[in-house]
Formats: C-alpha cells, sequence, structure tokens
C-alpha cells in the first residue's frame, strides 16, 4: 500500500514540473513504436488497422479514434508540451509527449 | 473503489501543490508567440511587468498599430520631424551600427521593398505559398529610398526625417531580441526562460536550447548547447515563398538591402549566443544575408558565438564548441 502511495507521488510530481517536450511517444503493450515531433500536424494509425488512430495538431495530441469499450482514451484531455499521458488499457496503448532534455527551442 | 478514489485525491492534491510554485505561460503579443516559463515567489509579478512591457513595445514599434511610432514615421512626409520614444532612438542607434557592420546587407530600411515581395504582416499570405517574383525594375525602382542614412535621427531631440516620402522602417529584426533583453530586465526572484519569438533569455541557471530544425525533420530540433544569458535564430524557414515555376527555388523575408532580393547566400539557419538581446537580432539577419565568411566574420568581430547552417547540409560554429548535434543528416564542416 505505501509502495503505492510512494508511486503515486513519484506520477505526481513527474507530471506536474514543466518541461518543454517536442516528442511525441506511443508504447504499444510496452514497446516503444512511434517517437514523432510534435511541432507536425498528423494522424497516427497505431495499429495499422485504422481501429486507433492519435491525431496530433497544433501542438496537442488526442485519441480520434479507437476500438475500446468505454472510449476513455477518446475522452481524454488533449495533450501538450507541458507533459501528460493517454492510456487505453484495453489497447495496452500509452501515449505521452517526452520530456526532453532540452528547455525551449530557438 | 473507496482505497482508490482516497489515492486519487491525494494525487490530485499533490500535483496541484507542485505546479502552483512555478508558471509557464504562452500569450500572442508583439505579433509572435511569447512564452514565459519562471518559477520562484516573483515569478507572477515578474510575469505581469513583462506582458505590460512588451504591450507598450509593440504600440511603439508595429508597422501596422495606427499611433506607433513607426507607423507614423512611414506615413510622413519627406522633411517632417517626427517626435518619437526613446525605444525607438535606440531602435536606429542599434540599425545604423549593424547597417554599417555589415556593409548595407542588413537594412531595416528595405521595409518598401519587404512590402513588394510580400513579407510585412499586412501583406503575407502563407509559408510555401507560390509566388511570382517581383520584376527587376519593380525592385530597382524603390532602392533609391532604401538608404538608412536618409533617416536623419536627432538623439538629442528625438525626432526622425526622412529625406523622401517614400521611405519606410521596421525593426521586426531588431526588436523581438531587444524585447527580450528589456523584459529579462523585470525578472525578480525568479528564474527560468523567456522566449519571445524564438529569441530566448535564460534567467539563473543556464539551460539547455534546442535549434530550430531548419527543415522537416523527423528530428525534433537540429541539435542544442548550453545557453547562460541569450540565444537567438534567423532563418529562411520562418517566412518564405516558392517559386510558382521552380518550387526548389525558396524567397525568404530577409531581404538583402545590397539587392533588394531574399538572402540567398547559401545559409538557411544562423543562431547568435550571448551579446544583447537587439544587437545579437540584427547581427543573426545580417548574417543569413552575408553568407558564411563574412557572417562568420561578423560575429568574431562582435565576440559572440554562433551555429550556422548552410543549404548543403553542412554547418559551421563560432566560439561554440559545446553544439550537440541531434539532426545526422547534417555533417560539420569548417568555414
Amino acid at each position: 500500500m505505501l509502495a503505492v502511495v510512494l508511486a503515486l507521488i513519484g506520477l505526481a510530481v513527474w507530471l506536474a514540473v514543466p518541461k518543454a517536450g517536442n516528442t511525441v511517444e506511443i508504447y504499444e503493450s510496452g514497446k516503444l513504436v512511434y517517437s514523432l515531433p510534435l511541432s507536425e500536424d498528423r494522424e497516427v494509425d497505431v495499429k495499422g488497422d485504422g481501429k486507433f488512430i492519435v491525431k496530433i495538431e497544433e501542438g496537442k495530441v488526442f485519441v480520434k479514434t479507437s476500438d475500446c469499450p468505454n472510449q476513455d482514451c477518446v475522452h481524454s484531455a488533449p495533450i501538450k508540451s507541458g507533459g501528460g499521458v493517454i492510456i487505453c488499457l484495453p489497447n495496452e496503448i500509452v501515449i505521452k509527449i517526452t520530456a526532453t532534455d532540452i528547455d525551449a527551442i530557438t | 473503489m473507496k482505497k482508490f478514489t482516497l489515492f486519487l485525491i491525494i494525487v490530485l492534491t499533490l500535483i496541484a501543490l507542485f505546479s502552483a510554485c512555478s508558471r509557464k505561460e504562452q500569450y500572442f503579443i508583439f505579433g509572435t508567440t511569447v512564452e514565459i516559463n519562471l518559477s520562484g515567489a516573483g515569478a507572477a509579478k515578474s510575469e505581469r511587468l513583462i506582458i505590460n512591457r512588451l504591450t507598450e513595445l509593440d504600440k511603439t514599434l508595429s508597422t501596422s498599430l495606427e499611433n506607433s511610432d513607426v507607423k507614423k514615421i512611414n506615413e510622413a512626409q519627406a522633411g517632417e520631424a517626427v517626435k518619437v520614444s526613446a525605444d525607438t532612438l535606440k531602435m536606429f542607434e542599434i540599425a545604423f551600427e549593424i547597417f554599417v557592420a555589415s556593409e548595407g546587407a542588413f537594412n531595416p530600411a528595405v521595409f518598401p521593398l519587404v512590402e513588394l515581395w510580400r513579407f510585412s504582416p499586412d501583406t503575407f499570405t502563407i509559408k510555401g505559398d507560390k509566388i511570382t517574383p517581383p520584376d527587376a525594375s519593380e525592385i530597382a525602382a524603390l532602392l533609391p529610398y532604401t538608404y538608412l542614412f536618409d533617416f536623419t535621427v536627432d538623439f538629442e531631440r528625438g525626432t526622425v526625417t526622412k529625406k523622401y516620402s517614400q521611405m519606410k522602417i521596421d525593426f521586426g529584426a531588431i526588436a523581438k531580441g531587444y524585447a527580450a533583453e528589456e523584459v529579462f530586465k523585470l525578472v525578480e526572484n525568479a528564474e527560468g526562460l523567456i522566449n519571445i519569438g524564438g529569441n530566448i533569455y535564460v534567467v539563473g541557471d543556464s539551460k539547455k536550447i534546442g535549434i530550430g530544425n531548419p527543415r522537416a525533420s523527423e528530428f525534433p530540433y537540429f541539435g542544442s548547447l548550453r545557453v547562460l544569458s541569450s540565444i537567438t535564430t534567423s532563418g529562411d524557414y520562418e517566412r518564405y515563398y516558392l517559386d510558382a515555376e521552380d518550387e526548389s527555388r525558396r524567397y525568404c523575408h530577409i531581404i538583402d538591402g545590397r539587392t533588394g532580393y531574399p538572402a540567398a547566400s547559401g545559409l538557411i539557419s544562423v543562431t547568435v549566443l550571448g551579446g544583447d538581446g537587439g544587437r545579437c537580432d540584427a547581427i543573426a539577419t545580417a548574417a543569413l544575408a552575408l553568407g558564411a565568411q563574412a557572417g562568420a566574420a561578423l560575429i568574431k568581430y562582435y565576440g559572440l558565438s554562433a551555429v550556422i547552417i548552410t543549404d548543403s547540409n553542412t554547418y559551421h560554429t563560432v566560439n561554440a564548441d559545446g553544439f550537440t548535434l541531434t539532426d545526422t543528416a547534417y555533417i560539420f564542416a569548417v568555414i
């Protein structure tokens, strides 16, 4: 129990500290399958069958389409360079914007 | 379920607590995106002061806002002495200096040509638009009205007088850098960074800053370096058109004062570090027009550091040994 609380505190800190993220990372079943620039608008067909589409648009990332039953991921707020994660448990897909090691881009 | 809800409340409270100490705000002022990323007790107050100062600078230096100094100068008749603010005088001071140092390549008085090429805020269409360039005769007709010293500036009285009514000035290549430095001075009890349209000032500890990739690429940025004070980039990808008959030909928004044509020196990006904001902004622009050798010489003359990217997939550095390349499509080359 304590371990879980500590882990959640760690997650809270990680999410709260602002970083200049600029790369969108999409993981499927724990494996990194896409690493793309946040600055380029595009649609990503994650599974290749059109059933899970991620959209990168004007610096925001969100799930456009999903075949999961509850559609939690589709309803999640878009994530931006400040941080955040979108998760789809049934599809085992995690989308995040990496906290890269740079603070800003000139 | 109750225990999970409790965990969620703890997590959300912690997130809220940690987020309160720092701010990352984005605004659109001064004709560009402004990002203020400060943390510390003085962050909120500093940010308010910054917004006020930027708004004031915009009102003075904008080419389109009614009653800005620049608009009054541009609409004045020959011989008419226009009263201007200290900020405008400062712009002219830097403009004259870099105009001379770049032998005319950098020239804020080319605004009539900027408008002819449709790169002014009011005339610009979209990036990459296909255009037919203006006729050589149209360019030649305007060049006589672009000699910077035909603006007579009385620094004592604070007035600017044009020799020809057709003359127009535009401080777009200096103002953002100057603004970044001015607002940097306003920050107290806070640390972080301020980014005014790519002109970045670091407050407090050094920051690792990425150089924007000049061309579409799988890499999010071209490379990075550690910045102690300030950094700015001028590039041919910020505002540009493509030739309607030859799409490989690009016309960028930086007009070479010596020719009246967009800079075509073989460079696509120049990043300058250190020094005062307004001058660095102007020097980066000048170097883009001057080309690798003359541009590097100008940068060295001012004791600055730089990263210069060419249109042949190579890059050079000037006093910037700490630069790390990310986009492996480019190769280091000695100038």
